[in-house]
C-alpha cells in the first residue's frame, strides 16, 4: 500500500512535470508561478515522506530492531511484501534529503550574499549601471537592485529603456527569487521536477513582462524592449551555450505580448487543489496504512507475550503527526 | 496603470547613463518616454541631486546633470560580488585562490599585494619608518 502511495505521488510529480510547460502557456503568469511552486513543494515533500515510511518499515523488520520496538517481525513482513523496495526508497530518500538540505542552505547563503552586496554596492536610485554589455538582471536583496549595462541602455530608445527597467524592477517587487529558490530546493529533493523549474523560470519572466506592460500601458513596447535588449546583449555573450533555449523563451514572450491579454483558460483553483491533494492524500494513506501495520504487529506480539506493557510504542507506530493532519485535510 | 515608487527617478538616471555624458534638463525631458510636465522632471532632478545621486553644473539658463557614481565604479563593485559568489560555489576556497593568484600577471600580482597591504593597514616591509 505504501508502495502504491509512493507511485501515486511520483505519478503526480511526473504529471506536474509534463503539464508544467502547458500550464505556463495557458494560465496567468502569477497564478502559474504560485501553482507550480506549490505543486513542486507538495510533490517533493510528500514523496520524501512516503519514502521515509517505506524505509522505516523495512528497517523495523530487522529482528533486533523489531524486538526493541515491540513489533512482530512476521506481521511486519506480511504487510511489507517488498523489503528491497523499502531499502531502495530509504537509500534514495536519504541522498535526496541531503541534496535538498544542501541546496536550501546554499540558496539561503546566496540570498544573504546578494543582499549584502545590494546594501554595499554603489547605485543610483536603485540602479547599478555597469560599463559592459552584460544582460540586465535583478539582484535580490532588501531592497534589491536592478543591474544593467550602460551599452544596453544606450542601445535602447526611451520607451524600451523604461519597459526594461520596469520589467527588472517587477522581479524585485514581486519577489520572484523566492519562487525560484523554493523550486530549486524542490527539484533537488525530486529530480523528476526539473521541467517544473524551467517552467517557473519562464513564468516569472512572463509575470514581470505583464507587470511592465501594466506600468507602461503598452504591451508592444515591452515586446520591443525584450527584443532590443536580447539583441544588444547577445553580441557580447554569443558564446554561451544556454542561448538556444533562452531565445525560444524570448520568442515566446514576445509573441504573447503582441497578442491582447488572455483570460485564464484552465481553472487554476481546481488544478492547484488537485496538484496538492493527490500527493497529500497519498502521504496520508501511506501514513495511515503504516500506522495500522505497526499497530497490528504490536498487538500480535503483545498477544503472544501478555505480560508486556501494551501501548508504550504506539506513539512511535502512529508516525508523523503531520501525516495524520494532512489525512484529515484530504478527506 | 500601477505606479511603482521611484520609477521616474530610475528612468531619469538610465537616460543620463545611456547618453554617456551630462545632459541638460530639456535633453532629459526629451529622453523620457512619457508625456511629463517639464516641472515634474525638474522636481525629480532636484530630488536626485539632494540625494547625492546626481551632480549638476550650471549651463546657460539651465543645468547639466551627470551621475555621481561612475559606471566603472558600479561595474567594479558588481564584478567583485560575482567573484565572491564564484568563490563561494566551490568547496575549496584556498585552491581557487591559489590557482587565481598563480595565473596572475606580474603587474596584477604587484597590484594585489599593494592593495592587500593598504587594506590590512600593515606597513610594507621595504618602507623605512613604517614601524614606530
Amino acid at each position: 500500500m505504501t508502495v502504491s502511495a509512493l507511485i501515486a505521488c511520483l505519478g503526480a510529480g511526473i504529471a506536474l512535470a509534463v503539464a508544467a510547460p502547458v500550464l505556463v502557456r495557458s494560465m496567468r503568469p502569477a497564478s502559474a508561478t504560485m501553482l507550480l511552486t506549490a505543486g513542486a513543494l507538495a510533490v517533493s515533500a510528500c514523496a520524501g515522506f512516503i519514502a521515509c515510511i517505506l524505509g522505516f518499515e523495512t528497517v523495523a523488520g530487522i529482528p533486533f530492531i523489531a524486538a526493541a520496538g515491540g513489533w512482530s517481525v512476521r506481521q511486519l513482513h506480511g504487510s511489507n511484501p517488498a523489503p528491497w523496495a523499502g531499502l531502495l526508497a530509504g537509500a534514495v530518500v536519504s541522498v535526496l534529503l541531503i541534496r535538498s538540505l544542501t541546496t536550501f542552505v546554499g540558496q539561503g547563503r546566496s540570498l544573504w550574499r546578494s543582499a549584502a552586496a545590494c546594501r554595499q554596492m554603489p547605485n543610483v536610485a536603485g540602479l547599478v549601471i555597469t560599463d559592459d554589455a552584460e544582460s540586465p538582471h535583478a539582484l535580490a536583496g532588501f531592497p534589491g537592485r536592478v543591474v544593467v549595462g550602460a551599452p544596453v541602455l544606450a542601445a535602447l530608445g526611451p520607451g524600451h529603456r523604461r519597459a526594461l527597467i520596469a520589467h527588472e524592477q517587477a522581479h524585485l517587487v514581486a519577489r520572484h527569487h523566492v519562487y525560484l529558490q523554493l523550486v530549486e530546493v524542490a527539484t533537488a529533493a525530486n529530480p523528476i521536477l526539473r521541467p517544473v523549474r524551467r517552467a517557473v523560470r519562464l513564468s516569472t519572466e512572463r509575470w514581470a513582462d505583464e507587470m511592465a506592460a501594466d506600468q507602461t500601458g503598452d504591451r508592444r513596447v515591452v515586446a520591443g524592449a525584450i527584443v532590443a535588449a536580447a539583441t544588444s546583449v547577445t553580441s557580447a555573450e554569443a558564446t554561451t551555450t544556454r542561448l538556444a533555449s533562452a531565445e525560444d523563451a524570448v520568442a515566446y514572450r514576445v509573441r504573447v505580448l503582441l497578442q491582447p491579454r488572455r483570460r485564464t483558460r484552465l481553472p487554476a483553483a481546481v488544478l492547484g487543489a488537485l496538484l496538492v491533494i493527490v500527493p497529500a492524500g497519498a502521504a496520508a494513506v501511506a501514513a495511515h496504512t503504516a500506522e495500522g501495520a505497526f499497530e497490528r504487529a504490536h498487538a500480535q506480539l503483545a498477544h503472544a507475550h501478555p505480560p508486556q506493557v501494551r501501548g508504550v510504542h504506539r506513539s512511535i507506530a502512529a508516525g508523523d503527526p503531520a501525516g495524520s493532519r494532512s489525512h484529515t485535510a484530504a478527506q | 496603470m500601477r505606479r511603482q515608487p521611484g520609477a521616474l527617478e530610475r528612468e531619469v538616471v538610465a537616460a543620463i547613463a545611456a547618453a554617456g555624458e551630462e545632459l541638460t534638463t530639456p535633453q532629459i525631458h526629451a529622453a523620457l518616454a512619457r508625456p511629463l510636465a517639464y516641472t515634474t522632471v525638474m522636481t525629480t532632478l532636484a530630488r536626485l541631486c539632494d540625494k547625492g545621486v546626481l551632480r549638476r553644473a550650471p549651463a546657460g539658463r539651465t543645468y547639466r546633470y551627470g551621475l555621481v557614481e561612475s559606471t566603472a565604479t558600479m561595474g567594479a563593485a558588481l564584478a567583485a560580488h560575482q567573484m565572491r559568489r564564484l568563490m563561494d560555489s566551490h568547496e575549496d576556497r584556498s585552491a581557487v585562490m591559489s590557482r587565481f593568484i598563480g595565473d596572475l600577471s606580474a603587474d596584477d600580482a604587484r597590484l594585489l599585494a599593494q592593495l592587500l597591504t593598504e587594506a590590512t593597514g600593515a606597513p610594507q616591509a621595504d618602507e623605512p619608518g613604517g614601524q614606530p
